[in-house]
């Protein structure tokens, strides 16, 4: 003790030397004078952080799922569309040219592929049944590379030439058809006068969620454009696929808009699965900062405890000329190295509970298909280590514990030395 | 020892440290107000989710003609006698309503979509969504009304408005298509768009009108309470042996999986905060016997039987949580009846909101179990958490301990 008071009292010049490492060891040191109480405190913080990395982690990985498996279904990572067609789907909002804008959007960087559709609403029927539906013109070559939905052909195959349509399973039900019987869809062409197609059923697909499966029809581009009469190189959306959710963002970014078209995000085009993940974030945040804040009152209460207890090495030290703020900043630094061994603690039991599932997946509760389906989730969920989350909690803990540290440690300044001296 | 002098002392060693104590008491009241408040949120969401889908013309018992859930349309339906009533004995009604449901095709002059077609008796329909949405023009008078409502959003895409004609094909009981002229009433706008697109309402007779049948589709039911589900299901499913008597949980199988999902969400924010918890609380009762080693010393060398060491520290511990409990249960009560001032609005998100069948306002409801609940489980929080403490107590050596 004398031997760090003198290292601390010493003339300036000495002092300059080897202080700022010397402090640092020796409130290193001093957090392990009760390595139960260190080891309590620092669990604590790690256990914070631990959750926080945990369930953001987990998070992160089921909405980059959701959103993913959600645009890789009919969507797209991207739409370009006429600037109004968004908010109003008329048939007559089209974005011309579409072949040389596609190529051109396919060079750039981050994009997988891009796909066009041509999209109405019709009536579909057989016999004298009929429904309504939304009938999509697709590339069938396209779609079978990016889209997920070919995968989903519960009956019969997926489009392959001209004069075909598959449709939703609940539809085709509805209207009481299998693979192989003819099918009339009847709409509204471009000019105002009666679309009319007549196509054979090749195939129904599953997608599990019942609002597809009762309401969509695709059938080849060709086949819109000629019963449509639509121009020859126009369509109501080309779909991007980028190499991921997130590079999506920055694709979208770039892509801005043009001529007679603009670039519309997952964001956009699916507002509900946008406007969850913001309500969840909250709930984590709400979720992160009790925990915090229950875990940076324990850490207040043990340096209580340890300046309470140190009351006459305080005295001492200022007795022999230590400053109160030196004192300050040695506790300070204890706190310091308390939060970086809960933060390591915690981070690593993150990676090692994130990097198995990571590896292996995490099978989902299987009586929640349906609740899955719902939110686009496959059985199986990859989390992944979110980075977000491992220095928002590292950097929130350092903090609490250094404020921590501060509130008690006030308590410096109204000491006096000779009575602290005698304190017991 | 008797009971009442270790309270007595184990309430006194509380005022001996109050600044540390009262740290340790606002963790805790963070916690248990913590998880007072999520309770009483997620009890809300679970509420919300069952309303709705019991409001979404479901109700929390639905009679059906066998099949129309796989094939929806008029044939899978039934007749009921003009002057029937839920005969339900042990249940208390809070409404029933006989409708016909089919899909069908609407169109105005610009657009053309499809849609659920709703034939309903409008003084009946108190028990769905209906009752709640906001209404624009005017509503349907009684089941002979021709006109139609619809959801402000399918106006829009139609590019309709109310006054103006619609036309809607739909399948008659023969198997041919019928088609008519309807003027709209109203529109109705509810939470999201996704109800708005997807029912059109008419009278319910006018609508057997259209399909040449006075025959209904369905029959909700909805209970006051909750308990009399199962036994208003097993009375109709007995009254109407031919056709199809279900629940809103099987009708709706999403939001009741999501319902017991947020049970289990009630549990593990209660097992996190208290995780977060139990450190600072160990840490503090330690700190609690070892600076007393000499005093426990002196207590076991005058005859304090090793027992009475643990029940002593286990007592402090649970004094302590026992004030943190009441405390922390009324502030997380004071924070919820200023949260349900209102509630808290969620209309920024209702897409969102729709899709987890909320509604746009949640309003927090805390229930007396949950409390309850909370209570004794921390309570036996503060138990665990004083075991390693007082077995360190009792590891204390009198002699050694009075040498110090």
């Amino acid at each position: 003790m004398v031997e760090l008071a003198d290292k601390l009292v010493r003339p300036a010049a000495a002092r300059e030397t080897g202080r700022r490492g010397a402090v640092a060891a020796i409130a290193w040191r001093n957090l392990w004078r009760n390595r139960r109480r260190t080891w309590l405190s620092a669990g604590g913080i790690a256990f914070a952080v631990w959750m926080l990395v945990l369930s953001l982690s987990m998070q992160d990985g089921s909405f980059e799922i959701m959103i993913d498996n959600g645009s890789r279904l009919l969507l797209g990572h991207i739409q370009i569309q006429h600037p109004e067609y968004f908010d109003d789907s008329r048939l007559e909002f089209t974005v011309e040219e579409a072949s040389p804008l596609a190529a051109a959007i396919t060079a750039s960087r981050g994009v997988v592929s891009v796909a066009p559709r041509l999209q109405s609403f019709a009536l579909v029927s057989s016999g004298e049944r009929s429904f309504g539906a939304q009938i999509l013109g697709v590339d069938p070559v396209l779609e079978a590379d990016w889209s997920t939905l070919p995968g989903m052909i519960g009956e019969g195959r997926y489009l392959e030439a001209p004069g075909e349509v598959v449709l939703g399973s609940i539809l085709a039900r509805n209207i009481g058809v299998a693979p192989g019987d003819e099918i009339v869809l009847l709409g509204t062409a471009r000019e105002g006068g009666v679309a009319a197609v007549v196509a054979e059923l090749v195939g129904t697909f599953d997608s599990g969620q019942t609002e597809l499966d009762r309401s969509i029809v695709q059938i080849p581009i060709a086949d819109f454009r000629s019963g449509w009469e639509m121009a020859d190189d126009e369509v109501h959306a080309l779909l991007v696929i980028a190499e991921s959710v997130a590079m999506s963002e920055t694709v979208a970014r770039d892509l801005g808009s043009g001529e007679g078209w603009r670039a519309l995000s997952w964001r956009a085009l699916m507002p509900e699965a946008e406007q969850t993940i913001e309500m969840k974030a909250i709930g984590a945040y709400v979720f992160f900062a009790l925990i915090a804040m229950i875990v940076t009152f324990s850490v207040v209460n043990t340096f209580m405890m340890t300046i309470f207890e140190r009351t006459r090495e305080f005295g001492m030290l200022m007795a022999i000329g230590m400053k109160p703020a030196a004192i300050l900043v040695q506790l300070q630094l204890e706190a310091f190295w308390l939060s970086v061994l809960g933060v390591t603690v915690g981070l690593l039991m993150a990676l090692a509970f994130i990097a198995p599932l990571e590896a292996f997946g995490m099978p989902l509760p299987a009586d929640a298909g349906d609740l899955l389906s719902r939110y686009n989730m496959p059985d199986r969920m990859y989390p992944a280590f979110s980075y977000t989350a491992a220095w928002l909690a590292a950097g929130i803990m350092l903090i609490g514990t250094q404020l921590a540290s501060l509130i008690p440690g006030m308590r410096i300044f109204r000491l006096r030395p000779v009575a602290a001296l005698r304190a017991d | 020892m008797p009971l009442k002098l270790l309270i007595q002392l184990g309430w006194r060693n509380l005022f001996r440290h109050k600044r540390r104590n009262l740290m340790l008491l606002l963790a805790i009241w963070v916690a248990v107000a913590g998880v007072i408040v999520m309770n009483s949120l997620i009890r809300g969401f679970q509420y919300d989710m069952q309303e709705s889908a019991v409001a979404n013309l479901t109700g929390h018992v639905k009679i059906l003609a066998p099949g129309y859930l796989d094939d929806p349309n008029i044939e899978k339906s039934f007749e009921l006698a003009e002057d029937w009533q839920p005969d339900l004995p042990g249940v208390t009604l809070e409404g029933w309503a006989p409708r016909i449901r089919i899909p069908a095709v609407i169109m105005s002059e610009r657009e053309t979509r499809g849609i659920q077609l709703v034939g309903i008796d409008p003084s009946r329909e108190t028990i769905s969504f209906l009752d709640s949405v906001k209404m624009l023009g005017e509503s349907l008078e009684d089941a002979a009304d021709r006109r139609v409502i619809i959801g402000k959003e399918l106006a829009r895409q139609l590019e309709t408005d109310i006054g103006r004609r619609l036309v809607i094909i739909t399948q008659g009981m023969d198997g041919r298509n019928r088609e008519a002229g309807f003027r709209i009433a109203g529109t109705f706008d509810a939470d999201g768009t996704g109800l708005e697109k997807l029912f059109v309402f008419t009278g319910v007779n006018a609508l057997q009108n259209m399909v040449d049948a006075a025959v209904i589709t369905e029959v909700s039911i909805k209970v006051s309470q909750q308990l009399e589900e199962a036994l208003a299901q097993q009375q109709l499913t007995e009254a109407f042996s031919e056709l199809e008597v279900l629940s809103w949980q099987q009708l709706e199988p999403q939001a009741a999986a999501m319902f017991v999902y947020a049970d289990s969400a009630i549990f593990i924010w209660f097992l996190v905060m208290m995780g977060a918890l139990i450190f600072g609380l160990m840490n503090t009762l330690i700190t609690a016997v070892m600076e007393r080693v000499k005093e426990f010393g002196m207590l076991r060398a005058v005859g304090m039987r090793p027992r009475s060491v643990v029940a002593q520290v286990v007592l402090e511990s649970t004094l302590i949580m026992f004030v943190g409990v009441i405390g922390g249960v009324l502030i997380g009560w004071l924070l919820v009846l200023w949260l349900s001032d209102g509630g808290i609005d969620l209309s920024q998100y209702a897409e969102g909101v729709e899709l987890a069948g909320m509604r746009s306002v949640l309003m927090p409801r805390l229930w007396l179990q949950d409390v309850v609940l909370v209570s004794v489980l921390s309570l036996v929080f503060g138990v665990l958490a004083a075991l390693y403490p007082a077995r360190r107590a009792v590891q204390i050596n009198p002699l050694e301990a009075l040498r110090r």
